[in-house]
């Protein structure tokens, strides 16, 4: 069924109303339209697009919304495009999210309240070259985002948000899963505006074989809340996972990553980084839970911190729950200053002391900041982290 | 060029320079040695300006004005050099990042942007740094002799008028020894000055000095000419004491 102009008007106003239906169904039905609804002249007449269509549900399905399009390279939501999902030509199965969140204010807001999304699939055993970019409109508030990598896909998964005009409280929720065998490179860049905060979701489920590299790095507003749910729910699916966070003034950020190994020989790493500056306060928790039946899995987690002065706080709180033997696990964390010699040395080189300080702290971040192809918002996030001058010209 | 009166220096609260004096004219190299632990490093970090070394007493003049204020930024614009003992290593930062920022800071317009790249080439190729040092972390994983010569490239690319080196000479191989020594002997001209720190009388064999320094308990306690310090390497350091 290809949609007309009248039937996306008509689903625009249906979606006031079904938000407050509880029947499941109809909402499912109903939110495929409001999907639809979304999507706007202009994408319409992209060329790469050579096909927009609205499928019907499949039981199970809690929305879809499909739209071929010749490659990925470059999709980019549009002014008033809200969800996108590109060169989906295989017939849909139903989307199972086996664990989850329970008794998330956040997520149970997202759920029923979402007015923005994403809904993206990638092809079965398809490769993409390059990345695949996806920007969402900063403005919106409450965003509801579901995304499957197909069995033995290999995806490079550049997910922003754009920085809102005025402050704004934002609140998102992903799904993701990663069908077997999937290879993953996701990267998620969200620039918040000084006043705003953000609310941030994520829940994992990564299958057999599957392999996700998760990079995550956030400019800092008033407020950053983030919980990353990872469940590693096949033989050898591996979780690798680097952020960082930047805090200053009297900010703070609560965060957490919570991993859950509920296979054997699933493999995690967690580190994070925060470089903390005036009252910045920054509250990590780190979970690793290994069930009793689940052997021979690998876990590990470390924080890093770098204190720029004595009122910068880290409270990092590593909570391990490991029911098996049989398994390699560690934790550890790192609190430090700049280095009064590094500082010396490179200054004693010319380098004034903000710059000799941009390039400590920049190296103190390079193995987060290395997992980036010199993106440029990477350099807009670091330019509002106060460390711009070094992202460019880092040819050899 | 720099002139050095009566100058005291307490780190970590513990004094180490007890009244150093020394005047180097334009063109002049000077070479200090002495006993380990004598306050020879802690005289080239305060002239480099390290915030931890605090001048309790005393003056250093370099081209006439007073440094002392100055922050080892500021004095590096001026063209004073350190070549370190123990270079500093900054994982994370590469060594390709490093020169460029340095070589800007220091030498701004002189070197446009665009001749930097050209610029660090020639001197690589002049004192044989591989290609590879470039996409290394700085000074991290290099050995003591790599990092020498290091300190060297970033002398010759800096343009100093003022070189402080300090034991820039130790730890390298004979041949690495020549290329650094050429290095330092090629920077030599009627317009630069330079203060070797010294342990071994070879690389004063390549740049010879005009003078010679015994440092001894946080002063320099004797001086000569390039005699001395073939005296000091024959027959140690006590006997000037009894001078
Ligand atoms: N940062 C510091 N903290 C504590 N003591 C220091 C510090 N720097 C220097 N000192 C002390 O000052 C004295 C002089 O040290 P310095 O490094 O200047 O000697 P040196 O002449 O360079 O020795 P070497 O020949 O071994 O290089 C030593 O006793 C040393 O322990
Ligand atoms: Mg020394």
């Amino acid at each position: 069924m290809v949609l007309v102009r009248e039937e996306i008007e008509k689903s625009t106003q249906k979606l006031k109303l079904v938000q407050h239906l509880d029947k499941k169904d109809e909402l499912y039905k109903n939110l495929s339209l409001d999907f639809a609804s979304f999507i706007s002249e202009d994408i319409k007449k992209r060329e790469d697009i050579i096909n927009l269509t609205a499928p019907t549900l499949e039981k199970g399905e809690d929305f879809s919304l499909l739209l071929s399009a010749k490659g990925f390279g470059g999709a980019k939501s549009h002014k008033g495009v809200h969800a996108l999902a590109l060169k989906v030509d295989e017939s849909l199965e139903p989307i199972v999210f086996e664990q989850g969140y329970e008794n998330d204010f956040f997520v149970d807001t997202a759920k029923a309240k979402w007015t923005n999304g994403l809904f993206f699939r990638s092809p079965k055993s398809e490769k993409t070259n390059g990345s695949l970019s996806i920007v969402l409109d900063g403005e919106n508030e409450i965003i509801r985002n579901q995304i499957i990598f197909s069995e033995s896909s290999q995806t490079n998964f550049l997910f922003t948000t754009k920085k809102p005009k005025k402050s704004k409280k934002t609140i998102t929720y992903t799904e993701v899963i990663l069908k077997k065998n999937a290879q993953v490179n996701f990267q998620f860049l969200q620039d918040l505006e000084i006043h705003s905060s953000a609310m941030n979701r994520f829940f994992f489920q990564i299958e057999e074989g599957a392999s996700l590299q998760l990079t995550m790095l956030g400019s800092s507003g008033v407020g950053y809340q983030s919980r990353v749910l990872v469940s590693l729910e096949g033989e050898n699916a591996n979780f690798d996972f680097c952020s960082g966070i930047k805090g200053s003034k009297e900010e703070q950020h609560d965060y957490s990553v919570e991993v859950y190994h509920r296979a054997a020989k699933s493999n995690s790493s967690t580190k994070v980084f925060h470089v903390l500056a005036d009252k910045a306060k920054a509250n990590f928790q780190g979970l690793i839970q290994i069930e009793k039946n689940i052997s021979n899995c690998e876990a590990h987690q470390k924080s890093r911190t770098l204190l720029l002065n004595k009122g910068a706080v880290v409270n990092a709180i590593p909570k391990l729950i490991i029911k098996n033997d049989v398994v390699a696990c560690s934790h550890g964390a790192s609190i430090s200053k700049i280095d009064d010699n590094q500082m010396f040395y490179l200054m004693s080189r010319g380098l004034s002391q903000e710059m000799a300080e941009q390039l400590v702290i920049r190296a103190f971040l390079e193995p987060l900041l290395g997992r980036f192809q010199n993106s440029s918002y990477v350099g807009k996030i670091l330019e509002n982290w106060g460390l711009s001058s070094y992202y460019e010209g880092e040819d050899a | 060029m720099l002139s050095i009166k009566d100058l005291c220096v307490s780190v970590e609260g513990k004094e180490v320079l007890k009244g150093v004096n020394l005047e180097m004219a334009k063109g002049e190299v000077h070479a200090i040695m002495g006993k380990n632990g004598s306050g020879k490093t802690t005289l080239s970090y305060t002239l480099m300006g390290h915030p931890k070394y605090v001048v309790t007493k005393g003056e250093v003049l370099f081209e006439g004005k007073s440094i002392l204020d100055l922050s080892a930024d500021e004095r590096a614009k001026l063209r004073m050099f350190l070549g370190f003992q123990y270079p500093v290593a900054i994982p994370g930062v590469t060594v390709a990042q490093f020169l460029r920022s340095a070589i800007s800071s220091v030498r701004g317009s002189e070197v446009p942007s665009k001749d930097i790249r050209k610029l660090i080439k020639k001197e690589m190729l002049e004192l044989d740094i591989p290609d590879s040092f470039m996409t290394r972390y700085l000074n991290d994983g290099f050995s003591g002799g790599e990092k020498k010569r290091l300190e060297t490239l970033q002398m010759r690319l800096l343009a100093p008028k003022l070189m402080i080196l300090d034991e820039t000479d130790s730890g390298l191989d004979i041949d690495s020894m020549k290329k650094v020594a050429e290095g330092i002997q090629n920077t030599r001209s009627q317009d630069t000055s330079i203060l070797l720190i010294t342990h071994y009388q070879r690389l004063l064999d390549y740049v010879k000095p005009d003078f010679v320094h015994v440092f001894l308990d946080g002063k320099i306690a004797h001086s000569g000419t390039a005699d001395l310090a073939l005296r000091l390497e024959k027959d140690g350091y006590e006997w000037v004491r009894g001078l």
